[in-house]
């Protein structure tokens, strides 16, 4: 009963999954993103932070660049052994890429992305396909940046950046990896393990996020009082 | 081959889904089961209210060693501040479940934060957030009557139903709370809602403490306590609007899972041949059903009419079943056939639910099962001509929708910055459609087959997608709820004719709630374990006696 023991954590504000998941994908819709484009936006950033990898802080990274540009369409004729990014963001392109790329795989799959500014977004997709028995990496000058199998994510410290520079290579499988413990090391079965304490995005970041969300809702006015939820106020 | 109940009963049908009543599945009666099965000890650890009534009670949960405490804050509100709406910031009472014995650390906080609801903050250590108002009609007169050494009249308590009115009871990672997630692993409330219905009838047996110490204040020496009988009348009210209809629109999966037990339980007992005593047993449980919407009290004229349909047609259902002359063979499909051929919504969920009550052996273990993983996924390797047969099959509703009619998408459903509210708006008369949520099902899946209609067959979805993100939202609902009947509210929601009221209806009848008084279409008021038997008085005997009770059932 991990919750019972956690009195310390009471003086920080915590915020839950859904919380953090639903106002991340309100301000992915705020920012123009498309229906479902912004639910997969959401898990990758709500994911990341429930890892402690950053999500927020990332995300708020990525507004300005993100802000009415939704752009996540992809020529298919030109994702070969390479595909140029061309600098768009994982968080838009990253979903209907990796769905692609799965499609394609016989037993290994290796792709070059070119300029894919932030990879780090890719983890949280990749993981997704790791429940279903795709093992991946991802390679940067030859070294393994991350690792994401069924049993543990792990991964370099460089990774977590919206600035990378280098060319990345995605090596997906269907057969089994010998696991690998690089700096930061994540065992799935304890990712849940989190909720117990709750998540804690730094609240500066919070606050930006939550100002973005705030333009999905429709501002208050009298007639949305007075007829839009139908309740009325009567005190009996 | 066994026979299953009527094949065309649409059950996802918004006049259905609002016609829906409490059964056994309900989650308040699951959760009453296990609090008797399992004994279940709770005694009040805290009781400190002033003359008034306002101050803090404690009641404490011993549930196999673990502990947990429903804390309850009462204090003043002014007549002008008290609304059912979730814009009103103040309220009679505020309320958390919180997971431990409580110390006086958590005690300061929670006195901090619980009143203030949505704009405190809550840790994983809280399962449920609720406040709740003193019906202003009731509770005066309860305490006035108390206090002179009288019980209230009980046709009095019926008019209302309840001396306080919860008007949200948050969980599932609300404001803080505990995820669903977590709570279902390191909890013993491991199904949906039942943290939330444990707190529901803690409540209501608040209200009754807090009812008989006022009167006892004012009059020590001749104040007495409420007659059991009338106190067992007495539910918990909640006033409820339109939250609960995106709830069932983005939770199919769940939904679904709901409707699979109400329906795998039918389908279990319809087999099963109709015995004489088990069927005396039924019109017993059909007409203690008809004695309770008679006694029903509503000012909704929608509702009073369609109680009036219902009490005409279930008096029929009840004597042809007091005439049906049974043969050997006779199965209960043959009686649930005839009602569904001859009366009305209403009839048809009343003599189910009423059935259901006569096989506790095949509900219950059911009603401990009513969680599933709402997890969805896009299947990029299904081909074109995949997505379109699933589109024929699951979604062959949508086709009857003419959406060049601008009734067809007359509401927009919206999220209010006004305290978050959940509202419904006229498309062509109002400001905010472009900010719409994503609740039109019927009409994105149109706008998906008109995009495919042309392409090749062969091409795999994940291609299109590449081409059409705008789509991903709606393809991966299709293809996930492919194998889920029950997982699609079957109308087009955003029609102006759409009766909101249906769906919440439909909600709460899984919860269990009764009396159902509509206020427009878009909220109403009910009643939450209104019969049932106190914490005092209950046992395995009645845990499972008090539905569709009345002022005579005790």
């Amino acid at each position: 009963m991990g919750i019972r023991n956690n009195a310390f954590l009471l003086i920080f504000v915590s915020y839950s999954y859904y919380e953090v998941y639903t106002n991340t994908q309100r301000a992915f819709s705020g920012l123009g993103f498309t229906y479902g484009s912004d639910e997969d936006a959401a898990f990758i950033t709500t994911w990341l932070e429930l890892c402690h990898l950053d999500g927020i802080r990332l995300l708020t990274l990525k507004i300005d660049e993100l802000d009415n540009s939704f752009n996540a369409y992809i020529d298919q004729s030109k994702i070969n052994s390479e595909f140029d990014c061309n600098n768009k963001s994982i968080l838009m392109i990253g979903p209907g890429l990796i769905d692609y790329l799965i499609s394609k795989i016989d037993n290994n799959l290796n792709v070059t992305l070119k300029n894919c500014c932030d990879p780090i977004f890719l983890v949280p997709l990749l993981y997704k396909y790791s429940k279903k028995n795709i093992n991946s990496q991802i390679i940067s000058n030859q070294k393994v940046v991350a690792q994401i199998t069924n049993k543990n994510i792990s991964i370099l410290k460089e990774l977590i950046s919206t600035n990378f520079e280098d060319n990345i290579d995605i090596f997906l499988t269907i057969n089994n990896m010998n696991e690998q413990s690089l700096e930061i090391n994540i065992k799935a079965s304890e990712i849940n393990k989190t909720l117990s304490n709750g998540i804690n995005p730094n609240k500066k970041h919070w606050d930006q996020i939550s100002k973005i969300a705030f333009r999905t809702f429709v501002p208050e006015s009298e007639e949305s009082r007075s007829k839009g939820a139908g309740g009325g106020d009567a005190n009996d | 081959m066994l026979q299953k109940v009527k094949q065309n009963t649409n059950y996802m049908r918004l006049d259905r889904m609002g016609s829906r009543y409490p059964s056994r599945l309900s989650f308040s009666r699951s959760m009453l089961r296990r609090l008797v099965n399992d004994n279940w000890k709770i005694n009040k650890s805290i009781f400190n209210l002033d003359k008034d009534g306002y101050g803090t009670v404690v009641y404490e949960i011993i549930i196999n060693n673990e502990t947990y405490s429903l804390v309850c804050f009462s204090a003043f509100l002014d007549d002008k501040d008290r609304s059912d709406r979730v814009i009103a910031s103040k309220w009679d009472t505020a309320y958390t479940l919180h997971v431990g014995k409580l110390s006086d650390e958590d005690l300061k906080r929670l006195k901090d934060t619980i009143p203030l609801q949505e704009s405190g903050r809550n840790s994983p250590n809280e399962l449920i957030l609720s406040r709740a108002n003193k019906s202003v009609r009731l509770f005066q007169y309860v305490v006035d009557c108390l206090a002179k050494g009288k019980q209230p009249d009980i046709n009095e308590i019926n008019k209302v139903g309840y001396l306080l009115r919860t008007t949200a009871v948050y969980g599932s990672g609300k404001f803080g709370l505990s995820d669903f997630s977590n709570t279902k692993n390191t909890t013993v409330f491991n199904q949906p809602f039942r943290a939330e219905m444990l707190s529901v009838y803690l409540i209501r047996e608040f209200s009754v403490d807090l009812v008989e110490h006022v009167a006892k204040q004012i009059n020590p020496k001749k104040a007495i306590k409420l007659d059991r009988e009338i106190k067992q009348h007495l539910g918990i009210g909640n006033s409820t609007g339109l939250g609960m209809a995106p709830f069932i629109i983005k939770h199919p999966k769940l939904i679904n899972k709901w409707m699979s037990q109400y329906t795998k339980t039918l389908n279990n007992i319809v087999n099963y041949n109709v015995e004489s005593i088990v069927f005396e047993k039924y019109k017993t449980l059909l007409n203690k059903a008809l004695n309770y919407i008679e006694e029903v009290i509503t000012s909704d004229e929608f509702q009073i009419n369609k109680n009036k349909s219902t009490i005409n047609d279930l008096r029929k259902y009840i004597l042809y079943c007091k005439e049906l002359n049974f043969s050997e063979d006779l199965k209960w499909l043959d009686i649930l056939d005839y009602c569904d051929l001859n009366f009305n919504n209403d009839t048809q969920e009343i003599a189910r639910v009423q059935l259901i009550e006569l096989f506790p052996q095949i509900s219950e273990e059911l009603a401990e099962d009513m969680a599933d993983d709402e997890i969805m996924d896009i299947d990029g390797s299904q081909s074109i001509g995949d997505l379109k047969k699933i589109i024929d099959n699951k979604y062959s509703w949508v086709k009857n929708i003419d959406f060049n009619n601008k009734n067809s998408n007359y509401l927009f459903w919206y999220v209010s910055a006004a305290k978050l509210e959940p509202r419904l708006g006229e498309r062509y008369n109002e400001d905010g459609s472009e900010l719409e949520q994503n609740l039109g099902i019927a009409k994105m899946v149109n706008d998906l087959s008109n995009s495919i209609k042309n392409l090749d067959e062969k091409k795999l979805i994940c291609e299109f997608l590449l081409a059409s993100p705008q789509f991903r939202g709606i393809v991966k609902r299709i293809q996930s709820l492919e194998d889920y009947p029950y997982s699609e509210v079957e109308d087009n929601v955003l029609d102006k004719k759409t009766m909101p009221i249906d769906m919440l209806r439909f909600k709460l009848s899984f919860f269990g709630a009764n009396r159902y008084d509509p206020k427009s279409d878009r909220w109403l008021r009910v009643s939450f374990f209104s019969g049932a038997p106190y914490l005092s008085d209950l046992n395995k005997q009645n845990v499972d006696e008090w539905g569709f009770a009345t002022m005579h059932s005790y």
